[in-house]
């Protein structure tokens, strides 16, 4: 199952973000709370956590890419990691 | 409040704040309030364009450049600008980020008008702005809901220093509280204001001051630059 990471409410639903870079590459492990991807709203950077365990299968924003609370960044699907687990 | 202290001690010391205030998990908060010997950093909002690569100082590798992971573009450190590093974890006390943009703005503005500097911010800039351009910058970091990095305030630099790079790119004159001021600005009274402000505004009723810390060495550095 895919689980999307998404951007978090940051206070203000208009404010308009830009992603800064991910951090981590498709195809790598995360697990929950690890940081994925680095928005930036003018003057400040923050980090964005892993919402599940698992491996990083889509990037859908870019970055540079303007962004909005609630918008999927990406996703994470948990069945791989649990294979990978398995094996 | 740590007086002219290395960029890359104070980052280590940042790092080890913010460790062990995700280890609490209460709404302790460490304020770092210093000044740097002259150094470059180039947040994610920075680019090459803005470090003029014609000056001979930095063909001669004589002011080092960082390029770090706070929002905001590049910025000079020296001493006569304060440099405000707020670790506070903001999940704990309620606060998304907007709110502490805000709050950090804020400050910054009461501060000001303490001085007796009135001022604002600008739609899409990161920083306050006075009659004669902009004083002060916001280029902070939150990791994990805690803030870290923070406010830069020109207070009293040497403006010949600071606009040896193109410090944003919206064509914001650069300034100081002094020249704003057209006196010299009080460092101390600065640092006491915007400490107080700071205070305020993130709702610490209790506040705790030191001066010096183990991990810090306070250092002095020569620049030369060309005139």
């Amino acid at each position: 199952m895919a689980s999307p990471i998404l951007v978090p409410p940051v206070g203000s639903p208009n404010q308009d973000m830009k992603v800064s870079l991910w951090l981590t590459r498709v195809g790598e492990p995360v697990v929950t709370g690890d940081r994925v991807v680095e928005l930036l709203i003018p003057g400040i950077t923050f980090d964005v956590e892993a919402p599940c365990s698992g491996i990083l299968i889509a990037c859908e924003c870019q970055p540079g890419e303007a962004v909005r609370e609630g918008k999927i960044l990406g996703w994470i699907d948990q069945n791989l990691k649990n294979d990978v687990d398995a094996a | 409040m740590l007086g002219c202290v290395d960029f890359d001690a104070l980052q280590v010391l940042q790092e080890s704040a913010l460790q062990e205030i995700r280890q609490q998990q209460t709404e302790q908060g460490v304020l770092f309030v210093c000044e740097h010997p002259p150094l470059i950093t180039v947040g994610r909002e920075g680019s090459h364009s803005q470090l003029t690569g014609s000056n001979q100082e930095f063909k001669a590798g004589q002011i080092e450049v960082r390029w770090i992971n706070r929002g905001g573009g590049a910025l000079f450190h020296l001493p006569g600008q304060l440099a405000v590093y707020p670790i506070f974890p903001l999940k704990q006390m309620g606060l998304g980020i907007h709110d502490y943009q805000a709050r950090l703005e804020q400050s910054m503005i009461n501060m000001a008008a303490e001085q007796g500097v009135e001022a604002k911010t600008q739609p899409g800039a990161a920083g306050i702005f006075g009659r004669c351009g902009q004083f002060a910058f916001v280029g902070a970091a939150i990791k994990s809901w805690i803030s870290y990095y923070g406010l830069y305030i020109n207070v009293s630099p040497d403006m010949k220093l600071m606009r040896l790079i193109d410090s944003n790119p919206y064509d914001h004159r650069l300034t100081s509280l002094s020249a704003t001021l057209t006196r010299e600005a009080s460092m101390s009274s600065v640092r006491e204001s915007i400490t107080r402000q700071l205070a305020l505004q993130f709702g610490y009723d209790q506040t705790h001051f030191f001066t010096r810390h183990p991990l810090l060495h306070k250092i002095k550095k020569k620049v030369y630059v060309h005139s």
